[in-house]
Protein backbone atom coordinates (compact mmCIF):
# COMPACT_ATOMS: atom_id res chain seq x y z
CA UNK A 1 0.00 0.00 0.00
CA UNK A 2 0.80 3.49 -0.10
CA UNK A 3 3.33 2.41 -3.06
CA UNK A 4 3.87 3.76 -6.33
CA UNK A 5 7.13 4.67 -8.37
CA UNK A 6 9.17 7.43 -8.06
CA UNK A 7 8.30 10.46 -10.01
CA UNK A 8 11.81 9.77 -12.53
CA UNK A 9 10.98 5.79 -12.39
CA UNK A 10 7.29 5.11 -13.04
CA UNK A 11 8.05 2.66 -15.79
CA UNK A 12 10.30 0.50 -13.79
CA UNK A 13 9.76 -2.11 -11.15
CA UNK A 14 10.35 0.25 -7.57
CA UNK A 15 7.13 1.62 -6.02
CA UNK A 16 7.62 3.90 -3.16
CA UNK A 17 5.04 5.64 -0.52
CA UNK A 18 6.20 9.29 0.21
CA UNK A 19 4.84 12.85 1.37
CA UNK A 20 6.96 15.53 2.16
CA UNK A 21 8.77 15.08 5.43
CA UNK A 22 8.42 11.67 5.48
CA UNK A 23 10.66 9.24 4.91
CA UNK A 24 10.47 7.31 1.47
CA UNK A 25 9.32 3.85 1.93
CA UNK A 26 9.98 1.10 -1.33
CA UNK A 27 8.19 -1.80 -1.81
CA UNK A 28 8.42 -4.10 -4.98
CA UNK A 29 5.74 -6.13 -4.50
CA UNK A 30 3.53 -4.44 -2.65
CA UNK A 31 -0.16 -5.69 -1.66
CA UNK A 32 -2.20 -1.97 -2.80
CA UNK A 33 -5.02 -3.63 -5.00
CA UNK A 34 -6.98 0.33 -4.54
CA UNK A 35 -7.07 3.32 -3.18
CA UNK A 36 -9.68 6.25 -2.65
CA UNK A 37 -9.72 9.73 -2.09
CA UNK A 38 -13.13 11.34 -1.06
CA UNK A 39 -14.79 14.48 0.34
CA UNK A 40 -17.90 14.58 1.92
CA UNK A 41 -19.89 18.12 1.75
CA UNK A 42 -23.16 19.77 2.65
CA UNK A 43 -25.75 18.83 0.56
CA UNK A 44 -26.35 20.32 -3.00
CA UNK A 45 -29.89 20.84 -2.16
CA UNK A 46 -30.46 21.94 -6.54
CA UNK A 47 -28.98 19.23 -7.93
CA UNK A 48 -31.63 17.20 -9.41
CA UNK A 49 -32.08 13.95 -11.73
CA UNK A 50 -31.82 16.37 -14.44
CA UNK A 51 -28.27 17.67 -13.65
CA UNK A 52 -26.90 13.79 -13.58
CA UNK A 53 -27.04 14.07 -18.02
CA UNK A 54 -25.02 17.10 -17.54
CA UNK A 55 -22.45 15.72 -15.40
CA UNK A 56 -21.51 12.81 -17.64
CA UNK A 57 -21.33 15.23 -20.35
CA UNK A 58 -19.00 16.90 -18.51
CA UNK A 59 -16.27 14.33 -17.52
CA UNK A 60 -17.38 12.06 -20.37
CA UNK A 61 -13.96 12.62 -22.45
CA UNK A 62 -12.35 11.30 -19.96
CA UNK A 63 -15.34 9.04 -18.23
CA UNK A 64 -17.22 7.55 -20.73
CA UNK A 65 -18.77 4.64 -18.68
CA UNK A 66 -21.80 5.15 -16.07
CA UNK A 67 -23.10 3.00 -13.46
CA UNK A 68 -25.92 3.64 -10.99
CA UNK A 69 -25.49 2.84 -7.58
CA UNK A 70 -27.40 3.13 -3.93
CA UNK A 71 -25.96 6.50 -2.42
CA UNK A 72 -24.03 6.06 0.23
CA UNK A 73 -25.16 7.55 4.31
CA UNK A 74 -22.92 10.20 5.48
CA UNK A 75 -20.26 9.53 7.53
CA UNK A 76 -18.74 11.73 10.66
CA UNK A 77 -16.32 11.09 13.16
CA UNK A 78 -16.89 12.49 16.87
CA UNK A 79 -15.38 13.28 20.13
CA UNK A 80 -15.86 13.12 23.82
CA UNK A 81 -18.35 10.68 25.80
CA UNK A 82 -18.78 7.51 24.37
CA UNK A 83 -21.41 7.00 21.81
CA UNK A 84 -24.40 4.60 23.17
CA UNK A 85 -24.78 3.57 19.08
CA UNK A 86 -21.71 1.52 18.95
CA UNK A 87 -23.88 -0.98 17.49
CA UNK A 88 -23.91 -1.58 13.59
CA UNK A 89 -26.59 0.15 12.94
CA UNK A 90 -28.52 0.22 9.39
CA UNK A 91 -28.92 4.43 8.77
CA UNK A 92 -32.07 4.68 6.84
CA UNK A 93 -31.53 8.47 5.77
CA UNK A 94 -29.07 7.93 2.96
CA UNK A 95 -32.15 6.85 -0.19
CA UNK A 96 -34.28 9.86 1.17
CA UNK A 97 -34.56 12.15 -2.06
CA UNK A 98 -34.16 9.12 -4.50
CA UNK A 99 -30.91 10.33 -5.67
CA UNK A 100 -28.20 7.89 -6.95
CA UNK A 101 -24.59 7.74 -6.72
CA UNK A 102 -23.54 8.17 -10.05
CA UNK A 103 -20.00 6.09 -11.02
CA UNK A 104 -18.59 7.75 -13.97
CA UNK A 105 -15.37 5.29 -15.24
CA UNK A 106 -12.54 5.43 -17.40
CA UNK A 107 -12.23 2.96 -20.63
CA UNK A 108 -10.17 0.57 -19.00
CA UNK A 109 -12.03 0.64 -15.93
CA UNK A 110 -8.93 1.97 -13.84
CA UNK A 111 -10.55 5.12 -12.56
CA UNK A 112 -13.40 5.90 -11.30
CA UNK A 113 -15.37 9.22 -10.06
CA UNK A 114 -18.60 8.70 -8.09
CA UNK A 115 -20.80 11.19 -7.33
CA UNK A 116 -23.67 11.80 -5.29
CA UNK A 117 -25.27 15.09 -4.05
CA UNK A 118 -23.45 15.31 -0.62
CA UNK A 119 -19.90 13.05 -1.86
CA UNK A 120 -17.19 13.00 -4.36
CA UNK A 121 -14.83 10.13 -4.67
CA UNK A 122 -11.78 9.21 -6.85
CA UNK A 123 -10.86 5.44 -6.99
CA UNK A 124 -7.49 3.94 -8.29
CA UNK A 125 -7.88 0.35 -9.09
CA UNK A 126 -5.39 -2.05 -9.61
CA UNK A 127 -6.86 -4.09 -12.75
CA UNK A 128 -4.40 -6.16 -13.57
CA UNK A 129 -1.49 -8.29 -11.51
CA UNK A 130 1.04 -6.01 -12.77
CA UNK A 131 -0.50 -2.56 -12.80
CA UNK A 132 1.61 -0.45 -10.61
CA UNK A 133 -0.06 1.79 -7.81
CA UNK A 134 0.41 5.83 -9.02
CA UNK A 135 2.31 8.00 -6.29
CA UNK A 136 0.54 9.15 -3.52
CA UNK A 137 1.20 13.05 -5.39
CA UNK A 138 -0.49 11.20 -8.50
CA UNK A 139 -3.42 10.20 -6.97
CA UNK A 140 -4.11 13.51 -5.08
CA UNK A 141 -3.36 16.02 -7.55
CA UNK A 142 -5.55 14.60 -10.17
CA UNK A 143 -8.43 13.92 -7.20
CA UNK A 144 -7.91 17.77 -6.68
CA UNK A 145 -8.07 18.03 -10.57
CA UNK A 146 -11.63 16.26 -10.88
CA UNK A 147 -12.70 18.19 -7.35
CA UNK A 148 -11.83 21.79 -9.37
CA UNK A 149 -13.57 20.51 -12.39
CA UNK A 150 -16.83 19.38 -10.44
CA UNK A 151 -17.07 22.80 -8.45
CA UNK A 152 -16.75 24.29 -11.78
CA UNK A 153 -19.45 22.49 -12.93
CA UNK A 154 -21.44 23.16 -9.95
CA UNK A 155 -20.50 27.21 -10.03
CA UNK A 156 -21.58 27.42 -14.02
CA UNK A 157 -25.41 25.59 -13.31
CA UNK A 158 -25.71 27.62 -10.39
CA UNK A 159 -26.15 24.18 -8.25
CA UNK A 160 -24.33 25.27 -4.78
CA UNK A 161 -20.66 25.48 -3.72
CA UNK A 162 -18.50 22.73 -2.39
CA UNK A 163 -18.63 23.30 1.32
CA UNK A 164 -16.49 20.17 2.88
CA UNK A 165 -17.71 18.52 6.34
CA UNK A 166 -15.38 15.39 6.23
CA UNK A 167 -12.60 13.51 3.59
CA UNK A 168 -11.38 10.56 3.48
CA UNK A 169 -8.70 8.11 1.86
CA UNK A 170 -9.17 4.49 1.67
CA UNK A 171 -6.70 2.00 1.02
CA UNK A 172 -7.15 -1.74 0.43
CA UNK A 173 -4.59 -4.84 0.32
CA UNK A 174 -4.76 -7.83 -0.26
CA UNK A 175 -2.46 -10.27 1.43
CA UNK A 176 -2.34 -14.24 0.21
CA UNK A 177 -2.94 -16.43 2.72
CA UNK A 178 -1.42 -19.90 0.98
CA UNK A 179 -0.48 -21.66 4.30
CA UNK A 180 -4.28 -20.38 6.15
CA UNK A 181 -5.68 -17.30 8.13
CA UNK A 182 -4.24 -17.51 10.77
CA UNK A 183 -0.65 -18.40 9.67
CA UNK A 184 -0.61 -15.29 7.89
CA UNK A 185 -2.25 -13.30 10.33
CA UNK A 186 0.82 -13.92 12.78
CA UNK A 187 3.30 -13.82 10.02
CA UNK A 188 1.98 -9.85 8.92
CA UNK A 189 0.70 -8.31 11.73
CA UNK A 190 2.67 -6.84 14.50
CA UNK A 191 -0.86 -6.78 16.86
CA UNK A 192 -1.39 -10.54 16.46
CA UNK A 193 -0.23 -12.91 18.23
CA UNK A 194 -0.78 -16.67 17.32
CA UNK A 195 -2.31 -19.12 19.32
CA UNK A 196 -2.79 -22.63 18.65
CA UNK A 197 -5.72 -24.54 20.82
CA UNK A 198 -6.24 -28.15 20.87
CA UNK A 199 -9.48 -28.18 20.80
CA UNK A 200 -10.62 -25.28 18.38
CA UNK A 201 -7.91 -26.35 15.80
CA UNK A 202 -7.39 -23.28 13.04
CA UNK A 203 -9.96 -20.69 12.90
CA UNK A 204 -11.42 -20.55 9.58
CA UNK A 205 -12.71 -17.16 9.66
CA UNK A 206 -10.21 -14.61 11.13
CA UNK A 207 -10.48 -10.18 11.60
CA UNK A 208 -9.33 -7.37 13.65
CA UNK A 209 -10.75 -4.29 13.16
CA UNK A 210 -8.89 -1.30 14.83
CA UNK A 211 -9.01 2.60 15.01
CA UNK A 212 -7.08 5.06 16.44
CA UNK A 213 -7.39 9.03 16.78
CA UNK A 214 -6.11 11.70 14.05
CA UNK A 215 -4.99 14.59 16.26
CA UNK A 216 -4.59 17.60 14.27
CA UNK A 217 -1.84 20.40 14.55
CA UNK A 218 -2.71 21.78 17.84
CA UNK A 219 -2.75 18.19 19.22
CA UNK A 220 -6.87 18.09 19.34
CA UNK A 221 -8.35 15.24 17.93
CA UNK A 222 -9.96 15.73 14.09
CA UNK A 223 -10.27 12.22 12.48
CA UNK A 224 -9.48 8.61 13.34
CA UNK A 225 -7.54 5.97 11.12
CA UNK A 226 -9.16 2.67 10.41
CA UNK A 227 -7.47 -0.93 9.98
CA UNK A 228 -9.81 -3.32 9.21
CA UNK A 229 -8.67 -7.25 8.13
CA UNK A 230 -10.79 -9.68 7.27
CA UNK A 231 -10.42 -13.35 5.79
CA UNK A 232 -12.13 -14.38 2.52
CA UNK A 233 -11.25 -15.88 -0.89
CA UNK A 234 -10.42 -14.28 -3.95
CA UNK A 235 -11.66 -14.86 -7.10
CA UNK A 236 -9.71 -18.17 -7.63
CA UNK A 237 -10.59 -19.33 -4.89
CA UNK A 238 -7.71 -19.21 -2.99
CA UNK A 239 -7.57 -17.86 1.05
CA UNK A 240 -6.45 -14.24 1.38
CA UNK A 241 -6.94 -11.19 3.81
CA UNK A 242 -7.98 -8.08 2.87
CA UNK A 243 -6.94 -4.94 5.14
CA UNK A 244 -8.48 -1.96 4.54
CA UNK A 245 -7.08 1.17 5.82
CA UNK A 246 -9.47 4.14 6.33
CA UNK A 247 -8.34 8.61 7.09
CA UNK A 248 -11.14 10.02 7.81
CA UNK A 249 -11.75 13.33 9.74
CA UNK A 250 -13.12 16.93 9.81
CA UNK A 251 -11.31 19.78 7.96
CA UNK A 252 -10.06 22.27 9.62
CA UNK A 253 -11.61 24.60 7.56
CA UNK A 254 -14.94 24.42 5.01
CA UNK A 255 -12.93 24.75 2.26
CA UNK A 256 -11.09 22.35 -0.21
CA UNK A 257 -7.44 23.27 0.48
CA UNK A 258 -8.86 22.43 3.99
CA UNK A 259 -10.02 19.10 3.02
CA UNK A 260 -6.72 18.50 0.99
CA UNK A 261 -4.36 19.29 4.09
CA UNK A 262 -6.36 16.84 6.65
CA UNK A 263 -6.01 13.97 4.03
CA UNK A 264 -2.37 15.14 3.53
CA UNK A 265 -2.38 14.27 7.60
CA UNK A 266 -4.28 11.03 7.23
CA UNK A 267 -1.77 9.97 4.83
CA UNK A 268 1.15 11.30 6.26
CA UNK A 269 -0.44 9.01 9.64
CA UNK A 270 -1.44 6.00 7.96
CA UNK A 271 1.86 5.59 6.00
CA UNK A 272 4.00 5.67 9.41
CA UNK A 273 0.85 3.16 11.31
CA UNK A 274 1.34 0.87 8.53
CA UNK A 275 4.88 0.21 9.02
CA UNK A 276 4.23 -0.19 12.56
CA UNK A 277 1.42 -2.09 12.45
CA UNK A 278 2.91 -4.69 9.76
CA UNK A 279 5.94 -7.13 10.57
CA UNK A 280 9.64 -6.67 9.00
CA UNK A 281 8.78 -10.61 7.84
CA UNK A 282 5.92 -9.30 5.86
CA UNK A 283 7.37 -6.07 4.47
CA UNK A 284 10.78 -8.14 3.51
CA UNK A 285 8.18 -10.30 1.28
CA UNK A 286 6.52 -6.90 -0.20
CA UNK A 287 10.41 -5.89 -0.55
CA UNK A 288 10.71 -3.16 1.51
CA UNK A 289 13.42 -0.78 0.51
CA UNK A 290 14.59 1.48 3.34
CA UNK B 1 -18.01 2.83 10.05
CA UNK B 2 -18.28 3.08 6.59
CA UNK B 3 -16.62 1.01 4.52
CA UNK B 4 -18.25 0.72 1.32
CA UNK B 5 -16.37 3.84 -0.62
CA UNK B 6 -14.24 0.55 -1.64
CA UNK B 7 -14.76 0.19 -5.44
CA UNK B 8 -16.67 -3.49 -5.92
CA UNK B 9 -16.95 -4.77 -9.80
CA UNK B 10 -17.78 -8.18 -10.85
CA UNK B 11 -16.66 -7.85 -14.27
CA UNK B 12 -12.71 -8.25 -12.75
CA UNK B 13 -13.83 -11.89 -11.78
CA UNK B 14 -11.25 -14.27 -13.61
CA UNK B 15 -8.38 -11.91 -13.41
CA UNK B 16 -6.92 -13.30 -9.95
CA UNK B 17 -8.20 -9.73 -8.47
CA UNK B 18 -10.34 -9.38 -5.43
CA UNK B 19 -11.55 -5.78 -5.43
CA UNK B 20 -14.13 -6.36 -2.50
CA UNK B 21 -12.92 -6.55 0.95
CA UNK B 22 -16.08 -8.61 1.72
CA UNK B 23 -13.74 -11.21 4.23
CA UNK B 24 -16.88 -14.16 4.79
CA UNK B 25 -19.43 -11.73 5.09
CA UNK B 26 -22.43 -14.80 5.27
CA UNK B 27 -20.39 -16.13 8.41
CA UNK B 28 -20.19 -12.79 9.55
CA UNK B 29 -23.81 -12.23 9.11
CA UNK B 30 -24.67 -14.93 11.15
CA UNK B 31 -22.64 -13.69 14.11
CA UNK B 32 -24.19 -10.35 13.84
CA UNK B 33 -28.02 -11.48 13.85
CA UNK B 34 -27.40 -13.19 16.83
CA UNK B 35 -30.74 -12.13 18.95
CA UNK B 36 -28.96 -11.41 22.28
CA UNK B 37 -30.27 -8.39 24.25
CA UNK B 38 -26.62 -7.06 24.83
CA UNK B 39 -26.96 -5.96 21.15
CA UNK B 40 -30.39 -4.12 21.58
CA UNK B 41 -30.26 -0.24 20.35
CA UNK B 42 -31.09 2.05 23.16
CA UNK B 43 -34.80 2.59 23.83
CA UNK B 44 -35.26 6.45 22.23
CA UNK B 45 -33.67 5.50 18.95
CA UNK B 46 -36.62 4.64 17.44
CA UNK B 47 -38.26 7.25 18.12
CA UNK B 48 -35.30 9.86 16.98
CA UNK B 49 -35.27 8.21 13.60
CA UNK B 50 -39.06 8.23 13.14
CA UNK B 51 -38.84 12.01 14.54
CA UNK B 52 -36.15 12.68 11.56
CA UNK B 53 -37.40 10.68 8.71
CA UNK B 54 -40.76 12.90 9.39
CA UNK B 55 -38.23 15.94 8.79
CA UNK B 56 -36.74 14.69 5.74
CA UNK B 57 -39.88 14.18 3.90
CA UNK B 58 -40.93 17.96 4.44
CA UNK B 59 -42.38 19.53 1.49
CA UNK B 60 -39.89 23.00 -0.16
CA UNK B 61 -41.63 25.62 1.92
CA UNK B 62 -42.91 23.77 5.14
CA UNK B 63 -42.62 26.28 7.07
CA UNK B 64 -45.05 28.46 4.90
CA UNK B 65 -42.13 30.44 3.13
CA UNK B 66 -39.21 29.32 1.48
CA UNK B 67 -38.28 26.88 4.06
CA UNK B 68 -36.02 23.62 3.04
CA UNK B 69 -37.12 20.01 4.08
CA UNK B 70 -34.04 18.29 6.72
CA UNK B 71 -31.31 17.48 4.87
CA UNK B 72 -29.25 13.75 5.29
CA UNK B 73 -26.42 15.24 6.54
CA UNK B 74 -28.13 17.33 9.18
CA UNK B 75 -30.30 14.48 10.23
CA UNK B 76 -27.25 11.81 10.44
CA UNK B 77 -25.52 14.36 12.45
CA UNK B 78 -28.32 14.88 14.70
CA UNK B 79 -28.11 10.89 15.68
CA UNK B 80 -24.16 10.55 15.85
CA UNK B 81 -25.15 13.94 18.53
CA UNK B 82 -27.76 12.00 20.48
CA UNK B 83 -25.54 8.81 20.63
CA UNK B 84 -22.63 11.21 21.91
CA UNK B 85 -24.96 12.91 24.55
CA UNK B 86 -28.11 10.51 25.51
CA UNK B 87 -27.61 9.03 29.28
CA UNK B 88 -29.90 7.20 31.11
CA UNK B 89 -32.36 10.07 33.14
CA UNK B 90 -32.14 12.14 30.21
CA UNK B 91 -34.99 12.16 27.65
CA UNK B 92 -35.21 12.37 23.60
CA UNK B 93 -35.27 16.02 23.19
CA UNK B 94 -38.05 17.66 21.05
CA UNK B 95 -36.77 17.68 17.25
CA UNK B 96 -37.62 20.72 14.77
CA UNK B 97 -36.85 21.60 11.73
CA UNK B 98 -34.91 24.54 11.13
CA UNK B 99 -35.59 26.38 7.26
CA UNK B 100 -32.28 26.33 6.66
CA UNK B 101 -32.11 22.42 6.20
CA UNK B 102 -30.51 22.12 9.78
CA UNK B 103 -32.39 20.67 12.77
CA UNK B 104 -32.72 21.73 16.53
CA UNK B 105 -32.93 19.72 19.69
CA UNK B 106 -34.62 21.57 22.55
CA UNK B 107 -34.80 20.56 26.30
CA UNK B 108 -37.31 22.29 28.69
CA UNK B 109 -36.62 21.04 32.08
CA UNK B 110 -35.02 21.45 35.41
CA UNK B 111 -35.05 25.15 34.80
CA UNK B 112 -33.04 25.08 32.00
CA UNK B 113 -33.50 25.67 28.32
CA UNK B 114 -31.19 24.34 26.46
CA UNK B 115 -31.38 24.45 22.77
CA UNK B 116 -28.99 22.71 20.54
CA UNK B 117 -28.92 23.98 16.51
CA UNK B 118 -27.25 21.63 13.87
CA UNK B 119 -26.76 22.22 10.18
CA UNK B 120 -25.51 20.12 7.99
CA UNK B 121 -22.37 18.33 9.02
CA UNK B 122 -20.40 20.07 10.96
CA UNK B 123 -21.74 22.90 12.73
CA UNK B 124 -23.56 22.72 15.97
CA UNK B 125 -24.62 25.79 18.03
CA UNK B 126 -26.09 25.51 21.67
CA UNK B 127 -27.87 27.86 23.59
CA UNK B 128 -28.26 27.46 27.39
CA UNK B 129 -30.86 29.72 29.18
CA UNK B 130 -31.16 28.88 33.14
CA UNK B 131 -34.74 30.51 34.18
CA UNK B 132 -33.57 31.00 37.56
CA UNK B 133 -30.84 33.34 37.35
CA UNK B 134 -31.47 34.38 33.92
CA UNK B 135 -27.93 33.36 32.77
CA UNK B 136 -27.43 32.60 29.08
CA UNK B 137 -24.66 31.15 27.40
CA UNK B 138 -23.67 30.28 23.55
CA UNK B 139 -21.70 27.56 22.60
CA UNK B 140 -20.29 26.76 19.09
CA UNK B 141 -19.01 23.14 19.08
CA UNK B 142 -17.16 20.75 16.35
CA UNK B 143 -16.39 17.28 16.37
CA UNK B 144 -15.53 17.23 20.38
CA UNK B 145 -18.67 16.87 21.77
CA UNK B 146 -17.46 16.97 25.33
CA UNK B 147 -18.78 20.39 26.23
CA UNK B 148 -22.22 19.84 24.99
CA UNK B 149 -22.28 16.10 27.26
CA UNK B 150 -21.60 18.53 29.97
CA UNK B 151 -24.53 20.68 29.25
CA UNK B 152 -26.57 18.02 29.12
CA UNK B 153 -25.99 16.64 32.38
CA UNK B 154 -27.19 19.42 34.09
CA UNK B 155 -31.29 18.40 32.77
CA UNK B 156 -30.47 14.88 33.96
CA UNK B 157 -32.90 13.17 36.28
Amino acid sequence: MLLSPTAGERSGRSVDAAMPNDDLVHFGRPPLSEVALSIQFESLTAFSYAEIGALRDHFRSSFPRVEYHPPLPPAFETFGPPSVLTMPFPFPFASIGGMPRVWLIDEQGVDVLQFQPDRFTRNWRKTENDAEYPHYDTVRSTFLSDLHSLAAFLEERKLGGLVPTQCEITYVNQLSAPDGYAELMGRAFSNWRNVRPSVLGESDNVAFNMSFVLSGAEGAPVGRVYFQATSGFDNAGQRVVHLMVIGRGAPATSTIEGAVDLLDLAHGHIVKSFLELTTAEIQAEWERRA
Amino acid sequence: MNAALAYRDDRLEGRGITLTPIGDSRRASQAQGSAAFSNRPPDWLSEAVERLLTLLRLPVGWDGHRGNPTTVASASYALEVLGRIMRPGVPLPSIMPLSNGGVQLEWHRKGWDVEVEIVGGRKVDVFTHNLASGEEAELEINADLSALSAVVEQIRD
